[in-house]
């Protein structure tokens, strides 16, 4: 292990990443990171994910001549924060912010379900896939249905968890039992539900005027359309309230469960966890199928939700841009939702912001950039964070000067070194369980977990 | 026979282009994910150049053809940079990158084209027309029986396409400097230590790999729809990553595999007209290549050897 005092970009895993001499290690090579190193490197990497993609977007606008300041106005009002100039009828910036509750559902399931992945360290690229395949089934089996609404609604639901389950499922299982790369399967899959969707909708299912599927029954609709409130319209999103339900249970369990634990070791070093006795095929095909279902529901509130149809032939842009909500929250379930609703506002606001005169794009490139921003700003800011994490963490302060909420340790009980780590593991209830004789201790694993995750999954990721 | 043979070629052309673009990137060890966004940037680059050059004239002149696909070349390059610059400076997920870098392509390409439109046409639209594509029948070789249907009235684009792939061959297999890229994908510490500048050919891969998608990606355009607009983002570039992990990483295996995807659609759609079925319900012979791939990688995966050092980051100080 060499010691390059007073170098600004340490080698990972090679020496503590903020040059001092004393580095601590977990007995496993790896530096032992600074208490709240992981949720200080994930705020830092989020805030500069969106500073860069804002002021990169902003000089983009500026250059094709139009004003940011405009168009981050015209995103505002769309998403009923700030008061448009007028209204038209029935219409108030109430309705504004429920449509964007109603756009946001199926961006915050799929955020979920590329966060559930992620955790067991895979790249789940088959989102759209998945989200179509549900829908569709839902579509032809309950949205052409003469069922009611207190039937339908459920049904649809279940159908969309089961659909988009299944799809995960067969990639979770080539993943597992066959080593085929999650990505490759998952694409492929991705363009087979396309092409055979498109081909029995325009066979069976078209409404050839507007070149969609055929509308489904408003009882089968998880959004309700047309609801009166005050002097105004809204629309009701169902799957909203049911995507908040669902991120606080996954929290839950991501947070006390065992399972959780087991997936996220898989996630950073899947040799390790399959030494401390963990059924790592089960693991990953049960992630893989969990983030399907997810998707699933994504599938179902898009097209059985937010719209009425089908456009055959294409993949919801949502299921590559999921990665960006999933990613700036660094897959935590509850930070999904506050990452979703800002995503899913310029998601929202594309075609309004097109009447201001901008290309219906520059969501799409906004996005863009907050991804490749996090992507850069994940590496090159944990010198930053290690730094800032060891100040506070010395007994006589530094902490006071930094009020960051989301920066504290969110494990209390997580050791700050692994001397500790051994006397501590004991004092974590879902951890310990899982503490073997011959492991690490399970808290000493906690702490080294997320730091080689991204070490880990870039390892993993042979093919394509 | 024919028109299977021509669909064919000009599918399956393009598609192994895009995937030798692939091969050298990650042979180089910088995983490739972005090869939809290259192909589709570059693309655009191609038709940025007619429109740019030709301006309204209903008639460009024939050069203009060869001209857009230098242009697509060096789009797909300058665009490819990008994956570079966030994978080998920064640092970055190569996954994330190429995530990233498609998602940019698709809203980059679509409101450039918008505003390029506006500004000198001041027409709200959304495509570039490109002029007919320049086809070729080649006098001698274009009346053997079989083999001659490959040369008779194909695009002009094919000839170039052979020459490019035989090229990219050699130079992968017998140059000093393809020896030099592979083993960056496999040991890249062996490289540095013969005082070779591992990014520095990483950069350099993934450039070339930008240029080659450009370049198919632009054939796609002229044969596909012959026009530049946001459909071009079709899957192609995804199709020519598994052609790529079918080959196992070699490019002649590539090529094979680029193939049986090509000629299998092109055959599934020759049947389908055949047998009465619409035009429009042509989308069954499109997922042909995608289950195909899947049933291929499913019986055929174990023998794969990906580059042994593919999507690490080479830290030069390593010990």
């Amino acid at each position: 292990m060499s010691n390059r005092a007073g170098q600004t970009q340490p080698a990972p895993g090679n020496g503590n990443a903020d040059g001092t001499s004393a580095a601590p290690t977990n007995g496993n090579g790896l530096p032992a990171r600074p208490q709240g190193f992981q949720a200080l490197r994930a705020v830092y990497t989020a805030l500069f994910a969106i500073l860069g993609a804002t002021v990169v977007s902003a000089v983009i606008l500026l250059i094709s001549g139009h004003n940011p300041l405009e168009v981050a106005a015209a995103i505002l009002q769309k998403s009923g924060i700030i008061a448009r100039a007028h209204y038209s009828n029935n219409h108030s910036a109430f309705s504004d912010l429920m449509g964007l509750l109603d756009m946001s559902t199926p961006v915050l399931f799929a955020a979920m379900s590329v966060a559930i992945a992620y955790k067991a360290g895979l790249f789940n690229v088959g989102v759209a896939g998945q989200m179509l395949f549900s829908g569709f089934l839902a579509t032809v089996l309950v949205g052409y249905s003469p069922l009611g609404p207190l039937l339908a609604k459920p049904l649809v639901l279940l159908i969309g968890f089961v659909a988009g389950g299944a799809i995960g499922a067969l990639v979770g299982y080539l993943k597992a039992r066959m080593r085929i790369h999650e990505i490759i399967s998952a694409i492929m899959l991705n363009y087979i539900v396309q092409y055979l969707v498109a081909f029995v909708i325009k066979g069976f299912y078209y409404n050839a005027s507007v070149s969609q599927s055929r509308a489904i029954s408003e009882a089968s609709r998880l959004t309700i359309q047309g609801i009166q409130f005050g002097d105004a319209q809204i629309v009701l999103p169902l799957g909203f309230v049911l995507a908040v339900l669902l991120a606080g249970v996954y929290y839950i369990i991501h947070r006390k469960t065992r399972l959780a634990y087991e997936i996220r070791l898989v996630g950073a070093n899947k040799k390790a966890a399959h030494y401390s006795g963990i059924d790592t095929t089960r693991t990953i095909m049960l992630s893989m199928t969990l983030s399907g279902c997810s998707a699933g529901l994504a599938g179902v509130t898009l097209y059985l939700g937010c719209s009425a149809t089908i456009v055959p032939d294409t993949l919801s842009p949502i299921g590559l841009e999921a990665f960006a909500p999933a990613l700036l929250a660094n897959a935590n379930p509850l930070a999904c939702i506050v990452t979703s609703l800002f995503v899913g506002a310029f998601i929202n606001a594309d075609d309004y912001i097109q009447v201001s005169g901008v290309g219906p794009d520059i969501a799409g490139l906004y996005i863009g950039l907050l991804l490749a921003f996090w992507a850069a700003g994940w590496f090159s800011l944990r010198s930053l964070a290690s730094r800032r994490s060891s100040a506070r963490q010395k007994p006589d302060g530094g902490s006071a000067d930094e009020p960051d909420e989301s920066a504290r340790p969110t494990n209390p009980a997580r050791p700050t070194n692994p001397a500790r780590a051994a006397g501590q593991a004991s004092a974590e209830p879902p951890d310990s369980s899982t503490a073997r004789p011959g492991s690490r201790p399970a808290g000493a694993a906690e702490a080294a977990l997320p730091a080689v995750a991204a070490e880990a999954a870039a390892e993993k990721g042979g093919a394509p | 026979m024919s028109s299977v043979v021509f669909n064919g070629t000009s599918f399956v052309l393009p598609l192994i282009i895009i995937a030798i673009g692939g091969i050298y990137s990650e042979r180089s060890g910088v995983n490739n994910l972005a090869l939809e966004g290259f192909a589709g940037f570059g693309a655009f680059s191609g038709g940025l150049v007619v429109v740019l050059l030709s301006g309204a004239s209903a008639n460009p002149p024939a050069w203009m053809f060869w001209l857009s696909f230098v242009g697509a070349a060096l789009g797909g390059a300058l665009f490819s940079l990008l994956h570079a610059l966030l994978c080998l400076r920064f640092k970055a997920n190569h996954i994330l990158s190429g995530v990233a870098l498609n998602v940019i392509a698709l809203a980059l390409v679509g409101l450039l084209i918008e505003q390029v439109n506006l500004d000198l046409y001041h027409t709200f639209s959304n495509f570039f027309q490109l002029p007919e594509a320049a086809r070729l029948t080649l006098p001698n070789l274009s009346s053997v029986p079989l083999v001659g249907m490959l040369f008779a009235n194909a695009y002009a684009y094919a000839p170039v396409i052979t020459l490019l792939v035989l090229l990219a061959w050699y130079v992968l297999n017998h140059t000093s400097f393809g020896l030099r890229l592979r083993a960056c994908g496999d040991n890249p510490e062996a490289v540095a230590a013969t005082g070779v500048d591992v990014v520095r050919v990483r950069y350099q891969a993934v450039a070339i790999s930008g240029a080659l998608a450009g370049f198919g990606g632009l054939c796609f355009a002229y044969s596909q729809h012959g026009r530049i607009s946001t459909t071009i983002f079709m899957g192609f570039g995804y199709l020519a990553i598994a052609g790529m992990v079918l080959g196992n990483w070699r490019i002649l295996p590539t090529i094979g595999a680029c193939a049986v995807f090509g000629f299998a659609r092109s055959v599934v759609q020759h049947l389908a007209l055949r047998y009465g079925i619409e035009y429009s319900m042509l989308d069954l012979a499109m997922a042909v290549p995608y289950a195909l791939v899947l049933l291929l990688i499913v019986y055929g995966y174990r023998s794969s050897t990906p580059p042994k050092a593919l999507g690490k980051h080479y830290e030069k100080n390593r010990l």
